[in-house]
């Protein structure tokens, strides 16, 4: 859960990419450090280590300061999407404040997202977390492979669901940089009508999504 | 083995000689004696400088004045070593006087600080209760420290030890698992060449015993026509159960072959039928076949298939009801089994899931994983009852899943049970 120091002016937001093997998430990541070059003075931490997999977790440290001189310090992790890393998604996804759903467009990958998804559901429940509660956000990346669901059917799916959907292209950075704006502007709302940042510490919600814009370099920002 | 544990090489961490760096941060120093020294924040005295200098003398750390008294010290001078044994442990040196004391973190020294004082002060009669004053000070933030290392070092022992305790166990487990492989292995060649010989005698008694209760050597009077008769159908049912227990050795020996061919499965349940059509007749037990038309062929091998539906079926009328059916339907569908969570849509129906569905006894919940264990019966009176090696569903599951498919089971206690198992479509040539 968030972790707000009122004696630092300082609140950590704890923001979680999952999603089954192999479906982008850590591109996701590496693609966000790339285009926030010169906003962040933090490393892409990454412990992919045996086949570029990743093992345990990757982690982005953001950190930037409101107009009222709030400290918002944002983490952002993957986990390891292999089904044998269980015990490693669970202790990972450990009060986060929000998902980002990496699914693999792809209709062949269909049960592996649907399993993935079960899976979350599962480990938030199992973490104490609630579904319904949690700020998730869905990507279908692999937008440009072959033998992917079309678009008009990304829109059925995002309309059983009320979870904001993305399309992207990780690898060549399209529709990260939405993604990531969708995760921090969904978790940010629902902190703000659980803890009322804007009346106890003065930090607005057009604020913090100025801050987050900023983030990236204008150059590569806008599409 | 003994001394080794993580008490011991943390008692070890403590004999050891810290290195001053890990026991204080130059922050914290620095933090700690500022309002102490003049000229920097100083708000008590004249003292104007204090330095820690490490174990060998070398600097680690310096509060005071750039241009100060030790400012420009990179190591302790020889007057600090000549005065420790004197009793005022002081110096005079240029403008300054300077006291001199030890510090320590357990019992080891690992350090030396220094105080420098104007030589012209009013304080400098109390330089020395001033410098055991701040010493004390110094010497409660390195305990602290020393704490903190010591646990460390303790945690740090402790992960390493478990650590060559976890490896010497998966040593050992791999051990036992090369063990328990080549074991089951021999088992495997075992049951090979034990089934295979048991088959060549149990050929002449099935077909002796055929001969005599045919008559060919001579008539026989109507008892002993039906013993022989009985010879032969216990025969046959012996050589059943041991082409089983070969056919299960040679899947774990993975010595077995697929003939993979696109297959009608329309015609392969007709000669399971007519396989089962006997015995269904004498449970009193109807086959029924409800097949969708124009159903694609499935790539399969049309006689391990016939083996699996023959089996499934058999059991579906052994434990059936008299009156009652079996029922064989088969649709389109994923390869893989229904998932509970189908938020992101339905799977590509590449596979026929054909179902074997009975009016039978029902299979417990709790059962249903189990019943496609080797050797595993629902209910061990059932054997008795209903004979069978408990081998059927366990060559069931290793020939659906030899053509990549799943095979799984439904159940209502009472009403009748479900098998469903996948085969691949045959890709059509376009």
């Amino acid at each position: 859960m968030v972790y707000i120091d009122i004696q630092h002016r300082e609140v950590t937001l704890k923001l979680v990419y999952y999603g089954p093997a192999l479906s982008g998430k850590t591109t996701n990541l590496q693609q966000l450090h790339q285009l926030m070059v010169g906003h962040t003075d933090s490393d892409l931490i990454t412990l992919d280590t045996r086949d570029d997999r990743t093992l345990f977790f990757d982690l982005l440290p953001l950190q930037f300061q409101t107009e009222g001189g709030f400290t918002i310090r944002l983490k952002l992790f993957t986990v390891p999407g292999q089904v044998i890393h269980n015990t490693t998604r669970k202790i990972v996804l450990q009060g986060a404040d929000g998902v980002a759903f990496i699914a693999d467009s792809r209709v062949l990958q269909t049960r592996g997202n649907n399993e993935s998804f079960a899976n979350l559901k599962q480990n938030l429940r199992e973490n104490g977390l609630d579904f319904e509660d949690i700020a998730l956000v869905i990507q279908f990346n692999k937008r440009d492979l072959e033998g992917i669901r079309s678009d008009a059917e990304v829109d059925k799916i995002a309309k059983k669901g009320r979870e904001p959907v993305f399309k992207a292209v990780a690898l060549a950075g399209q529709g990260v940089r939405e993604t990531f704006r969708g995760l921090a502007a969904l978790s940010w709302k629902r902190l703000e009508g659980k803890f009322n940042f804007a009346e106890r510490f003065g930090v607005r919600h057009e604020d913090f999504m100025n801050q987050i814009d900023g983030l990236f370099r204008p150059e590569r920002g806008n599409p | 083995m003994t001394g080794s544990g993580p008490l011991q090489a943390a008692a070890s961490a403590a004999d050891r000689r810290p290195p001053i760096e890990r026991l204080l941060r130059r922050d914290d120093f620095t933090r700690t004696l500022a309002p102490f020294v003049h000229g920097v924040h100083g708000v008590f005295g004249d003292i104007d400088a204090v330095a820690l200098f490490d174990h060998e003398g070398v600097m680690f750390c310096h509060v005071g004045e750039a241009d100060g008294a030790m400012a420009d010290w990179d190591q302790l001078p020889p007057e600090a070593h000549a005065v420790f044994r004197s009793p005022e442990r002081s110096f005079g040196l240029g403008a300054h006087q300077f006291a001199v004391r030890a510090c320590f973190a357990g019992a080891d020294r690992v350090g030396t600080v220094v105080f420098s004082l104007p030589a012209d002060s009013p304080d400098r009669p109390q330089l020395a209760a001033i410098a055991d004053g701040l010493i004390g000070v110094i010497g409660a933030l390195l305990q602290a420290g020393f704490a903190t290392w010591v646990t460390s070092e303790m945690h740090l022992a402790a992960s390493e030890s478990n650590f060559r305790a976890l490896q010497q166990r998966n040593a050992e487990l791999e051990r036992a698992i090369s063990h328990l492989r080549e074991v089951d292995q021999l088992k495997s060649n075992f049951l090979a060449t034990v089934s295979h010989e048991l088959r060549t005698p149990l050929t002449s008694i099935i077909g002796f015993s055929e001969m005599l209760a045919r008559g060919i050597a001579g008539p026989l009077n109507e008892e002993q026509t039906e013993y022989a008769v009985t010879i032969l159908e216990r025969g046959e049912e012996l050589l059943r159960l041991i082409t089983q227990i070969l056919e299960m050795s040679k899947m774990e020996m993975g010595t077995m072959r697929l003939n993979l061919a696109p297959s009608a499965l329309a015609d392969i349940v007709e000669r399971a039928f007519s396989a089962a059509s006997i015995p269904a007749e004498r449970a009193q037990v109807g086959l029924r076949l409800e097949l969708e038309p124009m159903l694609a062929p499935v790539l399969c091998d049309a006689d391990k298939v016939q083996q699996v539906l023959v089996n499934l079926i058999s059991n579906s009328i052994k434990f059936n009801r008299p009156g009652g059916h079996v029922l064989i339907q088969a649709e389109r569908a994923p390869i893989r089994r229904p998932f509970d969570e189908d938020f992101f849509g339905e799977e590509i129906a590449d596979a026929l899931r054909i179902s074997v569905t009975d009016t039978g006894i029902g299979i417990p919940e709790d059962q249903l994983v189990r019943i496609f264990d080797a050797f595993y019966q629902v209910d061990a009176s059932s054997t008795r009852e209903h004979g069978g090696a408990g081998l059927g569903l366990s060559i069931v599951r290793k020939l659906i899943e030899a053509h990549g498919g799943e095979v799984w089971a439904e159940s209502t206690v009472g009403i009748g049970t479900t098998f469903h198992f996948t085969l691949p479509i045959a890709a059509t040539p376009e």
